[in-house]
């Protein structure tokens, strides 16, 4: 694998070496008045059309022969940067952009303006502008960053309230969400209700569907990469909200002007308190409880002109308990995420940027509770130490070639079961623990071949193993009972796993304004996520791939039409995709997953294939007074099973056939927008019960099922709207010099964001039970299908201020 | 796992509304279903019965027409053929079902009501005798039904007592205290029956329990405690969805002093552990979307339904605290 990294140098340097005179122009692109890193900026010398994006970090380099040109930098919402500037040396040239729509200036639309829509060869990532997610209708008054990406193709709610995802028929497992590198196991509060992200905390989400680059893996259907603001590098900052379900507060600053920065959010929920006093203490539900706070933080310092290092950390927790005398019961379900990253970004030169990070990520929960005289726990959880290294080389020669190693030290606890009646104890008192190392390394280039093709190609070679100490139960098939068990010693290695991961992505420019794009990845994935029902519960498991369990693999093949109108004011496209998945994973029927003592919770799991195919549409208004969205996907999801269905074929829960997404927002005034959403899904996949008998003995109603997933529920569909005022931002004062009027920017601005969740009070299906009443002998046995649906008409109204 | 669902559903219902809905299902082709039972010195009993589609509607001639006639019910204990016959209640007269249904497990009220049929056997060499493995086979119209089972040794209990509930007076639970075998994969199932009479309330006169019932998670196996002495308890548990006078109320579930309990306490085979297992599970979580629909897995071939074999220990407490 050295030699094939080091092979790969050597091309690509001789490439390089054969050019004329060439020379570099670097530096970090920054929003001018808070000095935040700009991701994703577009950089280019304007004479050749030849650039970068800026990197996760804000940093561009670009590498052409000498000459004068004009250095130009853009990014959305921000009055672009022009620069003469003479090429005869390498020069650092760090950028600073105002934000145009704090100024009156019109916005000017370069029509020679290079476009990641038609341009990028990174097909299937779409980039989600804060601003733009700020003003969509919100759940509840709060803001969610990825109730926002379920509006786009090719994503798709878990369900009603549901923030887990499907992406292009992928499991909630297969997407990598990342906080400033740190995998986030558990992105939902809740239910998956709320996410865990503070929109005040974050700068940018960047979402990769398909044609997934080397420098990611670990998960088959997406990356969802979500970077956090920086803090205010010049001055002091809050902002926060005030809302019906929770509120929050963000506080950000400098630690050093211009050198170092920080920023704090925080947000609680306060539903117990507020239901409190309309629950009555006879009532069911009183005594529930129910809350969650979640806490960002991030420091910075620039060290020196090639040293920053970034620390970042989350912290949230979800408390829910319940307590009914008359059941004599209570339990206390406690559950949430921590992650912490520590940053270094070193620039060896102009050409070579380097980012190491060491991460600590953990997920865990407990369900505790008790009935009369009997007790139970259960707790579960996972926690990662990480360490990993990213290079960006720009040789030049339009090549930007990144590689680098990861290496993560997981630590699962499937789920470690206590319990008692009265003085007698179930369960090992000994936590489980379940070890692994996973690790990568990749390398990949990023090219242009003339000036219509753009290439990224790379390979991730990747490796999981599994290590002692640990005891295998291996099970009669037959009884159920333990046969054999065999124990592995501290640091032995129990079972490895390679990975050769090729990455291809291909664009070729029609015409300035259209392009084709091609990709095809092979991914593998260590790590799942077991599900026992069709709604994401924090009581899923993670667990690692073992003997019995084999890496689910992916391919995907990905082909898309980009094209965009009026000077790109409208980006449209067309995806079209086929996945081929190996190794999935479904619990066996009949599995009881509390019987996890004396037990691997892989003996519950039986294992198959599946394949996914879809079309996705989508056409965006970018600019303007009104702006927005249409995204519809058409897509097939499939499974096969030995030992589901005797083997025949059946629709994955993630399958839906039609999804139709349709946002639009319209500034009515400067101070005055409104926003609207429609979304239209297919029925979820649900079982039906087909027959029933009777068992005489116990009187009991038996239910025999149809085909797994062989019916639907009825369609989804729902409208949102919302309306922000924000206040006025100036205020009249009386000049003491002159006697004049004048306006002066107030110092706190505020913000009224009004939004009805379900306007049209639709009663979408959460899910259809079947329930028996009555008495078969009494001969009033009732046999009935319920629909429960969760939200009715909502309206919610929160205060945003900022100063 | 499943209790966490259980319970999490209530505050949802917070949230929520919910509907009745109208589920058209295609037209599905029925089944047969065995319900059998060999215990040690009892005849043994078949039920044959058909399915039904699962919004079929339910009155009382639904009951009668689920009765599978005219089949031909044989079985063998490795030796010798014992063919079973059928008898229906209402061919029999009142005064005989107070013993049918001791026999058979259904109230003696039930037996009345219904026209139900059943397969058995007089002989008395046919009793059920623990240890042995009963091989069954059912021939009706052209379909051919087999099974196996075995009735295992039964365990008794060391002791039975009964003890008050925490913070009551008058109301608690029975008690056992058992001596595990050393073999792994011994698997119980726990019925209790009050063979006392109410002496108050709309039900005064009437046996408490008609029949032997089994609370949720009467079935267990010996996976905690394998070859150890346990005590443990179980609530009273209710027949199906019937409530009588006290299913409701501050006595529903426990036991009150001065009740006559007797305790049936089954060993059964792995196969019957996983079916009442697996029924159980889908009987706690009626009503739950948390329900993984699995069905029941079957030791009946070409059918649906169990063949158990019941190795029975019997123990009564009167309830004096």
């Amino acid at each position: 694998m050295k030699n094939w990294l080091a092979l790969a140098i050597i091309i690509v340097f001789s490439i390089t070496s054969f050019a004329q005179e060439k020379f570099t122009v670097s530096g970090y692109v920054k929003d001018g008045k808070t000095g935040e890193m700009l991701v994703g900026a577009d950089v280019y010398i304007k004479e050749l059309l030849k650039g970068q994006s800026t990197n996760n970090y804000g940093f561009y380099s670009i590498t052409v022969p000498a000459g004068k040109y004009t250095l130009v930098a853009q990014y959305f919402g921000f009055t672009d940067f022009n620069k003469q500037i003479d090429l005869k040396e390498d020069i650092r040239q760090n950028i600073e952009l105002g934000f145009f729509l704090d100024t009156l200036d019109e916005v000017v639309v370069e029509s020679e303006r290079k476009d990641e829509n038609t341009n990028g060869t990174q097909m299937g990532t779409i980039e989600l502008d804060m601003t733009q997610i700020k003003t969509l209708p919100a759940f509840m008054g709060e803001v969610d960053v990825l109730k926002s990406i379920q509006l786009l193709p090719g994503v798709s709610s878990a369900g009603e309230g549901n923030t887990g995802f499907y992406v292009r028929g992928g499991g909630p497992d297969q997407n990598l969400i990342l906080l400033d590198e740190a995998t986030v196991y558990n992105a939902s509060h809740l239910f998956g209700f709320f996410s865990v992200f503070n929109a005040d905390a974050i700068k940018k989400v960047n979402m990769i569907k398909g044609g997934m680059p080397a420098n990611f893996g670990g998960r088959l259907a997406s990356v969802l990469d979500i970077t956090m603001n920086d803090g205010n590098y010049k001055e002091y900052h809050a902002n926060g909200g005030i809302g019906l379900i929770a509120s929050r507060l963000t506080v950000e600053g400098p630690i050093k002007k211009d050198t170092s920065s920080f920023i704090v959010s925080g947000r609680r929920t306060y539903i117990d308190v507020i239901s409190k006093p309309f629950i009555k203490p006879t009532a069911a539900a009183a005594g529930s409880g129910y809350f969650f706070y979640d806490l960002t933080a991030k420091a910075n310092w620039r060290i020196s002109d090639k040293d920053r290092l970034y620390l970042s950390g989350y912290f949230g927790r979800d408390v829910f308990t319940f307590a009914n005398a008359n059941l004599g019961l209570n339990f206390k379900v406690p559950w949430g995420n921590a992650t912490a990253s520590l940053r270094w970004n070193h620039l060896f030169n102009d050409k070579l940027f380097l980012n190491t990070t060491a991460i600590f990520s953990d997920y865990n929960f407990a369900f505790e509770a008790e009935q009369s005289q009997f007790k139970f726990k259960l707790s579960s959880g996972i926690r990662d130490y990480n360490l990993k290294t990213d290079f960006s080389w720009f040789p030049g020669s339009n090549h930007k070639v990144k590689f680098g190693l990861n290496y993560i030290f997981h630590t699962f606890i499937p789920s470690s079961v206590t319990a008692s009646s009265g003085d007698q104890e179930f369960g090992s008192p000994d936590v489980t623990k379940i070890l692994a190392n996973e690790a990568a390394a990749y390398v990949l280039d990023e090219f242009e071949i003339g000036s219509k093709i753009k290439v990224n190609v790379g390979v991730r070679v990747s490796l999981f193993q599994q290590f002692g100490p640990f005891t295998r139960y291996y099970k009669n098939e037959t009884t159920a009972l333990v046969d054999s068990t065999r124990t592995w010693g501290r640091g032995e290695s129990i079972v490895v796993y390679p990975g050769f991961e090729p990455r291809f992505a291909a664009r070729y420019l029609l015409r300035d304004n259209s392009s084709f794009k091609l990709g095809i990845t092979h991914n593998y994935q260590y790590v799942h996520l077991a599900s026992i029902s069709a709604i994401s519960l924090p009581t899923d498991l993670w667990f690692p791939s073992s003997e019995l369990v084999k890496p689910q693999i992916g391919t995907q093949y990905s082909l898309g039409y980009f094209r965009n109108f009026k000077e790109n004011t409208y980006e449209a496209s067309v995806e079209l995709y086929y996945k081929d998945l190996r190794n999935l994973i479904e619990y066996k029927e009949n599995s009881q997953p509390d019987d996890n003592v004396e037990d691997n919770v892989d003996n519950q799991l039986t294992f198959g294939t599946g394949y996914s195919y879809g079309a996705e549409f989508f056409v965006k208004r970018r600019f303007g007074d009104w702006t927005g969205w249409i995204g519809y996907t058409w897509s097939k999801t499939m499974r096969k099973f030995d030992e589901i269905d005797n083997g025949s074929e059946f629709p994955a829960k993630y399958d839906r056939r039609h999804d139709l997404s349709i946002v639009f927002s319209y500034d009515i005034s400067k101070r005055v927008n409104v926003a609207a959403s429609f979304v239209y899904a297919t029925g979820n996949a649900i079982t039906l019960p087909y027959r029933r008998y009777f068992d005489f003995t116990e009187s009991i109603l038996v239910t025999e099922w149809g085909p797994r997933n062989g019916d639907r529920m009825p369609a989804y569909h729902r409208g949102d709207l919302s309306c922000t005022v924000k206040g006025k931002h100036e205020k009249k004062f009386i000049d003491p010099e002159t006697g004049e009027e004048k306006m002066k920017p107030r110092k706190i601005k505020s913000s009224w964001n009004f939004s009805v969740y379900n306007v049209y009070n639709r009663a979408n299906p959460y899910f259809i039970y079947f329930n028996n009443e009555g008495d078969l002998n009494a001969g009033n046995l009732d046999v009935g299908a319920f629909q429960v649906s969760l939200f009715p008409i909502l309206p919610a109204v929160t205060w945003n201020f900022e100063f | 796992m499943k209790r966490i669902y259980l319970v999490i559903l209530p505050v949802l219902v917070f949230f929520s509304c919910e509907k009745e809905v109208q589920i058209d299902l295609p037209d599905v082709p029925t089944q047969l279903v065995v319900e059998g039972i060999v215990e040690q010195d009892q005849p043994p009993l078949i039920i044959l019965t058909k399915t039904q589609g699962y919004f079929d509607p339910v009155d009382v001639s639904t009951v009668d027409g689920l009765f599978v006639s005219g089949a031909t019910v044989t079985i063998n204990d490795g030796t010798i053929d014992y063919p079973l016959t059928e008898f229906c209640t209402s061919a029999i007269p009142d005064s005989l079902l107070g013993i049918v249904a001791a026999a058979v497990g259904i109230s003696e009220a039930d037996l009345q009501a219904f026209n139900y049929c059943i397969y058995t056997s007089l002989d008395p060499s046919a009793l059920g005798v623990s240890g042995a493995t009963y091989d069954l086979t059912i021939q009706s119209g052209s379909e051919t039904l087999t099974s196996q089972t075995k009735i295992p040794e039964p365990v008794y209990f060391d002791s039975i007592w009964y003890e008050l509930g925490t913070g009551q007076d008058s109301l608690g639970f029975v008690w056992v205290e058992m001596d595990d075998p050393d073999t792994i994969g011994n698997s119980y199932k726990w019925f209790a029956q009050r063979i006392n009479h109410y002496t108050y309330g709309p039900q005064q006169g009437e046996i408490k329990d008609a029949q032997m019932i089994a609370p949720l998670g009467s079935i267990f196996d010996d996976k905690f405690f394998n070859g150890q002495k346990f005590e443990f308890a179980y609530n009273r548990g209710e027949l199906g969805n019937y409530e009588g006078q006290d299913d409701e109320g501050p006595e529903e579930r426990y036991f009150k002093n001065g009740d006559t309990v007797v305790v049936k306490f089954v060993s059964l085979d792995r196969p019957n552990f996983f079916y009442f297992r697996a029924m159980e599970d889908q009987w706690a979580t009626n009503g739950s979307p948390f329900a993984s629909p699995g069905n029941l897995p079957t030791n009946i071939n070409g059918g649906l339904g169990v063949f158990s074999g019941y190795g029975a220990a019997f123990d009564t407490v009167v309830c004096t605290p």
